[in-house]
């Protein structure tokens, strides 16, 4: 157990398990890597596949969208190595054999075990051309197509394909989660509140929230101090908070005047003008104070 | 315990107190800073503004480092050092130390031994901005910010714009305009138009020497020297300097303002190469100084070294930016070695070389360098778009295009050497698509040398032969014109 203070908040013995925190996150138990991808068992939600005519420019393309989509987006993704464990490996002449037609790729969409298909095609006549074709299974439809030409040898960042990707996904794809538990021995009943929104009264259900994003957490319960803090809450990550709430200060409600500390300030400013008055009479300073003004003419 | 606490605290405030007091200084100097009235052209108001900091120029040294926030009117800077003597420079801070807006005072003394009027410093702050003149208008941009925020301030309504010059001072802007070719002023306080005098021929470039008391004006075949002086009409002073002839005349001060480089390409040949020919002036003559000296390659800029003093000129069939011996011609050696150069420009102590060349990847991309030092930076030229067009709203095909040819006509380095403001050219070409589609930009663009990204490419006129397809990148601008300048203010004195 990491014991942490906390500026701002009056919780100077605040007792803290932090688990996977902004740079340092690691996933909670069982919950999977960002890049892993899904069993096989499951339904995907998009299976992406290539083929090819003429051309061994941009290899792999297929591969890379596959893994910029599973990064960007919360869709669980087939790239063409699961669509091929899944399908069989003559699904790529099957995407071929469709010849672009939207209800036959939703057949093979369906093989695949996807809700809808991406088919990326590379093609050279001088330059390279780029095709990709979006395809839903349910209404055995294109849902967009866009295409891109380069000059041979010229390659593609990652940046260019997830442009690509936002260009013919939803835009609620590319909305993601992460996960932050609260825990704690003493939390029960605490109001919880996360960017000042209450979220209910402790102990809570994960929470599961847009990310990466900084929220701020704040754990109030009446007799105790409270606690709060700062969470980097990353993508497909979970980050477990652990915050123990000490009994508030028995010393609260002392009048200031029998505060010793309130005397002693009164002393220590005098003390201060004091010393301040004696430096000023003091000749031969070597620095000078700046006063600054604005105006405007 | 809890006693204890207490007294513990007592004990810091008491310390803190102290300490606060010992380190606290005389209360004797006045610094004014005056701003703009115009609250877009007021740094002092900018919401970004977290700090000033108040810098010996000479060696950059920080004298104070002090939290000043957006409409603060009064602020201390303090422990400053008395004995100082020197310019000053007073930079206005971002949370990021992005200088939001700048002044300078020169001649500083901080001392205690002054009458109380002596002790004033003003510092007259201006924003960094960035100047693009055109046949239409001047567009302002603030360079600090990007496209997505309040880039581009009230433009200035002043047209037929062919040159702008900014002086040291930044109190104002210099714009010379054609049909008819006349000078004007823009007061940077308030962007206030005023007209100075007629000019004998359009001008093509303006050039301020460092004591803001000549201007030059760089004409298609010579120069023009004015002198500036405060609150008066400008005089031209020399007529025009031609230089034996010239055609794309290069002009630049020397580093004292004194002595005037003149470069002009003569076209004739030089051992089989084409050739320019130097001359150098004296401010208060007209005729020059040595006769005129040729130089065996093609000049398209000139600036002054800002260590020697001699005249460095972009050669971009050498592929260089040369320093040049002013009484012989001869070559002092190479300062930036860079395929395409076409610019030079010498931003504090700094040497800028800009140009566009044909990258790796086979497409025309902008090269800078930064001497001293290794700094290379290469940012693709933006790219235009082209669409086939299909009845079809689910058939998307588009061709992304990078310019085959990109031309710069202008440009100006910002005070942090980052951004780069350029009135540039783009010609595209799609060969293998869209039926031959061609496409001819123009517009300013902004850089960023720090990041190697381009802030903004905005489109002022687009002359488009589309055939099977349209284009779909920007928008179209509804009144067409063509960026002919750029000048970026260095804050003002």
């Amino acid at each position: 157990m990491r014991t942490r203070r906390f500026p701002g908040l009056a919780t100077w013995t605040v007792g803290v398990i932090v688990l996977g925190v902004a740079g340092v996150a690691r996933p909670a138990a069982g919950a999977p890597p960002t890049t892993q991808a899904p069993a096989l068992t499951g339904a995907f939600d998009l299976g992406i596949l290539e083929v090819r005519s003429g051309s061994t420019e941009l290899p792999g393309l297929g591969s890379r969208l596959a893994v910029i989509a599973r990064k960007a987006t919360s869709l669980r993704i087939a790239g063409p190595d699961d669509a091929r464990k899944r399908a069989g490996t003559d699904v790529d002449a099957a995407v071929a054999r469709c010849a672009g037609e939207a209800p036959c790729l939703a057949g093979v969409a369906e093989r695949v075990g996807a809700r809808s298909l991406l088919v990326v095609a590379v093609s050279q006549l001088g330059d390279v051309m780029v095709g990709l074709q979006l395809v839903e299974v349910g209404s055995r439809e294109g849902a967009g197509r866009l295409a891109h030409s380069l000059p041979a040898g010229e390659g593609l960042d990652d940046a260019q394909l997830r442009g690509w990707l936002e260009r013919l996904l939803p835009r609620n794809a590319f909305i993601l989660y992460g996960i932050l538990s609260i825990g704690g021995g003493d939390l029960d009943g605490a109001t919880v509140e996360v960017d000042g929104q209450p979220r209910g009264l402790a102990p809570l259900s994960p929470l599961r929230l847009k990310a990466p994003a900084l929220y701020q957490l704040r754990i109030t319960k009446p007799g105790r101090k409270s606690f709060g803090m700062t969470v980097d809450l990353q993508p497909e990550r979970t980050v477990e908070v652990l915050a123990s709430l000490p009994p508030a200060d028995p010393g609260a409600g002392t009048p200031l005047y029998k505060r010793p500390w309130v005397w002693a300030a009164l002393l220590a400013g005098v003390a201060a003008g004091t010393f301040a008055g004696v430096r000023w009479a003091t000749p031969n300073p070597t620095t000078v104070d700046g006063a600054v003004t604005v105006t405007h003419p | 315990m809890q006693r204890l606490k207490e007294f513990r605290l007592a004990g810091r405030a008491l310390v803190l107190a102290l300490g606060a007091s010992a380190c606290g200084g005389d209360a004797a100097l006045s610094i004014q800073i005056v701003a703009p009235r115009m609250a877009e052209l007021d740094p002092t108001r900018d919401e970004r503004l977290t700090a000033m900091t108040l810098v010996g120029e000479e060696r950059e040294r920080v004298l104070a480092d002090e939290p000043f926030g957006p409409g603060d009117v009064t602020a201390t800077l303090p422990d400053l050092p008395l004995g100082f003597r020197g310019p000053l420079r007073l930079d206005l801070l971002d949370a990021g130390r992005r200088v939001l807006g700048l002044g300078r005072a020169t001649d500083v003394h901080i001392s205690l031994d002054q009458s109380a009027a002596d002790r004033v410093v003003r510092f007259h702050v201006r924003k960094p901005l960035a100047y693009v003149g055109s046949a239409k208008s001047i567009s302002v941009l603030d360079i600090t910010r990007s496209r997505s925020e309040d880039f581009a301030l009230t433009p200035v309504p002043l047209s037929r714009v062919t040159a702008l010059g900014t002086p040291r001072n930044g109190r104002s802007v210099l714009v010379a305009t054609d049909a008819p070719a006349e000078l004007y002023t823009v007061d940077t306080q308030t962007h206030e138009v005023s007209r100075l005098m007629e000019l004998p021929s359009p001008v093509r470039r303006i050039a301020v020497d460092a004591s803001d008391r000549s201007a030059l004006l760089v004409h298609a075949s010579g120069t023009t020297l004015l002198s500036l002086e405060p609150g008066r009409t400008p005089i031209v002073t020399t007529g025009i300097i031609t230089s034996d002839p010239g055609r794309g005349t290069v002009a630049a001060f020397a580093r004292g303002g004194d002595s005037i480089f003149v470069v002009g390409n003569t076209g004739a040949a030089y051992g089989g190469t084409a050739c320019a020919a130097l001359s150098t002036f004296q401010r208060r003559s007209t005729k020059r100084s040595s006769p005129a000296i040729d130089l065996p390659f093609v000049v398209s800029d000139i600036d002054v070294h800002p260590t020697t003093g001699n005249p460095i000129v972009a050669s971009p069939c050498r592929n260089a930016v040369i320093e040049i011996d002013p009484e012989t011609g001869a070559e002092l050696g190479l300062v930036v070695d860079m395929p395409g150069v076409s610019e030079v420009s010498v931003v504090r102590n700094n040497i800028v070389a800009l140009g566009s060349r044909t990258g790796a990847s086979g497409v025309q991309e902008l090269q800078a360098k930064i001497w001293p030092g290794d700094t290379s930076v290469t940012i693709p030229w933006p790219k235009t778009r082209f669409q086939y067009r299909s009845d079809d709203p689910l058939t998307r095909i588009i061709i992304e295009i990078s310019p085959w040819r990109a031309e710069i006509r202008d440009l100006a380095v910002g005070p942090e050497l980052d951004r780069v403001v350029m009135a540039v050219r783009f010609d595209y070409r799609a060969t293998s698509w869209c039926d031959g589609a061609t496409a001819i930009s123009w517009g300013h663009l902004t850089v960023s040398l720090t990041t190697g990204t381009v802030v903004s490419y905005v489109e002022t006129k687009r002359d488009t032969v589309t055939r099977s397809c349209e284009i779909t990148s920007g928008v179209p601008p509804t009144a067409e014109h063509e960026p002919t300048s750029v000048a970026i203010l260095f804050g003002g004195s």
